[in-house]
């Protein structure tokens, strides 16, 4: 028995689950639409090698558009949250890493309507992170 | 019954989730091809993104090829050709006026023409090796809210 998913109410459950799965599919597919640009708001954070980009890329549009779906599905719904939660971090990180290096740039968040990289931005991504952790708490173990 | 094993399965379903994203990533370079190959051109990507940081002031962004067609395509964008007169001559974008970057200041009257007529302006010239198109969406800045330069140039253009 998971005494700690008790404690998370199953409104915010679901209210986190609604607001996770329309950011990610926002998300991925604005990526999609434009994968090039993408590629390119990537490259400015100049962490990865240009040679893997476009890689890379690719596989994080799919993961947002298929996260966003797979959250809904109780028997993935865990593992979406899990996966949701490092993304979070990494992009966190990515962002915290662009601005203690002074770099004005697109966060890439979502194509063309992204904003810069901030505090806004992390705050932003602390709260998605918090969603998706909650979903998490709720949601594990996961029953075989 | 066997003992749970919550943790394993908490990886096992996740990198059945990160598998699949693979293999729709696979499906997405199979059907994109050539315009967005498995590998990058990294001298292409580096001059786009170090032209449109290198400019203060207002963001010149580069547009693909795709991107130039959308913009085209919406009536409202002026297509600048920066190369000298009789690269022009030999062949250039359909709907494109030629403005050498050296002639620059002998054309400010078709200029200040096309800036009473559109509010976007995109510039090119040969290829992505060719900076021109950059600097004379530099010097247009005064002149319009929105500047594009199509980084391929003419050579990607023809060769589509």
């Amino acid at each position: 028995m998971n005494t700690k998913a008790d404690n998370i109410p199953k409104a915010l459950e679901i209210l986190s689950l609604i607001v996770l799965s329309m950011v990610f599919f926002f998300s991925g597919i604005t990526k999609f639409m434009d994968p090039s640009q993408f590629v390119l708001e990537t490259y400015y954070y100049r962490i990865l090698p240009i040679g893997t980009l476009h890689i890379l890329c690719a596989v994080l549009i799919m993961l947002e558009l298929l996260v966003a779906f797979s959250i809904w599905v109780p028997r993935f719904r865990a593992a979406s949250a899990f996966i949701i939660s490092a993304l979070m971090l990494m992009f966190i990180v990515f962002i915290g890493s662009a601005m203690a290096r002074g770099l004005d740039i697109s966060c890439g968040c979502f194509g063309a309507h992204s904003q810069q990289v901030g505090w806004s931005k992390i705050g932003e991504n602390t709260v998605l992170l918090l969603c998706s952790l909650a979903v998490f708490i709720k949601n594990y173990p996961i029953k075989k | 019954m066997g003992k749970p094993r919550p943790f394993l399965n908490l990886i096992l379903q996740s990198c059945l989730i990160f598998g699949f994203a693979c293999i729709l990533a696979a499906v997405f370079f199979l059907f994109r091809g050539q315009s967005f190959p498995l590998v990058p051109d990294s001298q292409y990507i580096q001059v786009k993104a170090d032209s449109v940081l290198a400019v203060n002031g207002q963001q010149i962004h580069p547009v693909s090829y795709r991107q130039l067609n959308k913009l085209l395509s919406q009536g409202n964008a002026a297509l600048i050709d920066v190369r000298s007169a009789n690269a022009f001559s030999r062949g250039h974008i359909p709907g494109a006026v030629s403005i050498p970057l050296s002639d620059l200041y002998l054309n400010y009257d078709l200029i200040e023409t096309l800036q009473a007529e559109y509010r976007i302006v995109i510039t090119y010239c040969d290829s992505p090796d060719c900076m021109e198109s950059l600097s004379v969406a530099y010097e247009l800045q005064m002149f319009f809210p929105e500047i594009y330069y199509y980084v391929g140039g003419w050579n990607e253009y023809k060769s589509r």
